[in-house]
């Protein structure tokens, strides 16, 4: 269980994290999403006591991180898979982890198998992949066999095994009862992985809630149709009460009726339609749709 | 058909330290972390080398060129001096690296982020660094230091003048030079603790220990007399390394007040990089 209450984090003017209040609880993958510098990494920063707020507090499991004694056994965290010594073996490197928490050297052996690194614990990791990085990351993480654990990114740079194993991974870490915090661009994977959703937008909150709500937070559920008389379905749709718009090519977009709805109606009318179907809104679209104002850096639009 | 969940729970007991000992356990963390690189060897073995490189040159120059030294340039031949000078003089160099980097690597590779996340009470880490550091530099500052006296006494043994632990102020001087050595690394450990910058820290402990007292000399006599003592760098190395008082320039401490005066400045480097380790975001 991870609970910020109104954590602020200022540089200089301008504020990373402002007034930030939420609870992370067990049994559940919560993905951590937001455009680039809405200050994810920084809240992550300021849960490990990396960084001090400038107001307001997070503790986890009802302690502040500083105070942990032997903090792996609670919290396990991957936040750069960078934030290792290049001349260091991978065996050295989570064995001096290891050894500030009283953690015996068997237990390495143990997550260099887990994350299946055993073959190189004796290679300095200067000369590691970005994903075998981020699989030593990940062997931190779980020296200490910690109920919480938290990701930042951390299927960046892997080929598709590699997510795929990411993805068990924390389903498996979730389904145990452990608490799993996980930030990730990459919306699909996202809709695969998380339960929940802590959405933040220029340090604050967008959103708290479950994978569904937020998605249906978006423009809702549309019907896509084609049909040869565009005018007549136009026509019946508004007066039923619902609203349509072009969409690409020749096909219309029905929103505010269902499926069964627009069929029922053109039915009825006698309009001849070649296409029905209700499309999903996928959690991209919803997130797009949601931190539109909140994105610092957009790209231009082409001339 | 890969199977759909990974057991991550450990096998082997992950023991839960009730009565928490953290400093012990960072120690040796901290120590697996220093004899973990290669770096720390290569300035091992390059301080070892040029001490007794400086060793072998001095002493068995001046053994070559007994025969045709005047008896007063005999009388003021310091043989200890003249075999572990080079320890404090050339070792200084090395170890102001090695000490420097000794915090800054930390930072320059953002391993710091790891260290402080998995012991996040940033004295006891800072402190355990400290110590191991500490430790190290001692072993190397004695090795080289006793190494170097042997090797000298035995170069100079052709012009019968070769001194022994045993003379008075010969122990004294081989001590001094290796104490020297450690604190000298950790002056320049705290200068990395302030700055978190390789280049930054080294650029400040040898202007410290080396332009400053050359600036001080452009200072009015007067003026300059009363400063000298005072500097960290400077006049130290030939004070603490002589044994027969003869070559001390005026206006300096004792040997063991010189060595205080320089570990002073230390202490209070090592306290302020520590408030800045424990305070600032890392």
């Amino acid at each position: 269980m991870i609970e910020a209450r109104g954590l602020v984090k200022r540089y200089g003017g301008t504020a990373a994290v402002n007034d930030l209040s939420f609870t992370i609880r067990p049994g559940q993958v919560t993905g951590f999403l937001g455009p680039n510098g809405a200050g994810k990494t920084t809240t992550m920063r300021l849960i490990l006591g990396l960084d001090h707020p400038s107001a307001g507090a997070v503790t986890v499991n009802g302690r502040p991180y500083a105070q942990l004694a032997s903090p792996m056994h609670v919290v396990g965290a991957l936040l750069d898979a960078g934030a290792v010594h290049g001349g260091r073996t991978a065996g050295s490197h989570l064995l001096c982890l290891a050894q500030t928490n009283g953690i015996a050297r068997s237990r390495v052996d143990e997550v260099l198998g887990l994350t299946g690194l055993t073959s190189v614990a004796g290679k300095r990791t200067k000369g590691f992949s970005l994903g075998m990085r981020q699989r030593l990351g990940i062997a931190a993480a779980l020296l200490g066999d910690p109920q919480v654990l938290m990701f930042d990114e951390p299927v960046n740079g892997l080929d598709p095994e590699g997510i795929r194993w990411i993805r068990t991974l924390m389903r498996s870490l979730a389904a145990e009862g452990r608490t799993v915090l996980v930030s990730s661009h990459l919306m699909s994977e996202m809709e695969y992985t998380a339960d929940h959703l802590l959405v933040i937008g220029r340090g604050r909150l967008i959103a708290d809630c479950g994978m569904a709500e937020f998605i249906a937070r978006g423009s809702g559920q549309a019907v896509q149709v084609r049909t040869p008389q565009p005018d007549e379905l136009t026509q019946a749709v508004t007066a039923a009460g619902g609203t349509i718009a072009p969409a690409d090519d020749s096909y219309l977009e029905v929103r505010g009726l269902t499926e069964e709805q627009v069929s029922d109606l053109a039915f009825a009318h006698g309009i001849r339609l070649y296409h029905l179907a209700a499309t999903r809104v996928s959690l991209e679209h919803a997130f797009m749709e949601l931190t539109a104002d909140s994105v610092d850096y957009r790209a231009g639009q082409p001339a | 058909m890969t199977s759909l969940s990974i057991d991550t729970r450990a096998e082997s007991q992950v023991p839960r330290p009730s009565r928490a000992v953290p400093f012990g356990r960072t120690l040796r963390s901290e120590f697996t972390k220093i004899r973990s690189v290669r770096s720390t060897y290569w300035s091992m073995a390059m301080l070892v080398a040029v001490s007794l490189a400086w060793c072998i040159a001095f002493c068995a120059g001046e053994a070559s060129r007994w025969a045709h030294l005047s008896a007063q340039d005999r009388a003021g031949f310091d043989a200890t001096q003249a075999s572990i000078v080079g320890v404090a003089l050339l070792g200084q160099l090395v170890i102001a690296v090695l000490g420097t980097l000794a915090i800054t690597s930390e930072y320059s590779t953002g391993m710091i982020r790891t260290s402080l996340t998995v012991m996040p009470r940033r004295p006891v880490m800072f402190g355990a660094k400290a110590a191991t550091f500490a430790g190290i530099s001692l072993v190397l500052g004695f090795g080289a230091s006793f190494a170097s006296f042997f090797l000298g006494q035995r170069l100079l043994a052709s012009t019968h003048q070769g001194a022994t632990l045993g003379q008075p102020e010969v122990l004294r001087a081989v001590v001094a030079a290796a104490l020297f050595v450690a604190v000298c690394g950790l002056f320049a450990f705290g200068l990395g603790a302030i700055l978190r910058s390789t280049a930054g820290g080294l650029t400040a402990a040898f202007g410290l220990l080396f332009l400053v007292p050359q600036l001080a000399k452009a200072l009015p006599g007067a003026w300059y007399a009363d400063v000298v003592r005072w500097l960290p760098g400077g006049d130290v190395i030939p004070v603490i390394t002589s044994t027969v008082g003869l070559n001390n320039p005026p206006h300096l401490f004792s040997a063991w007040g010189e060595l205080a005066v320089f570990a002073g400045y230390t202490v209070i480097l090592l306290a302020a990089g520590a408030v800045a380790f424990s305070r600032r975001d890392a």
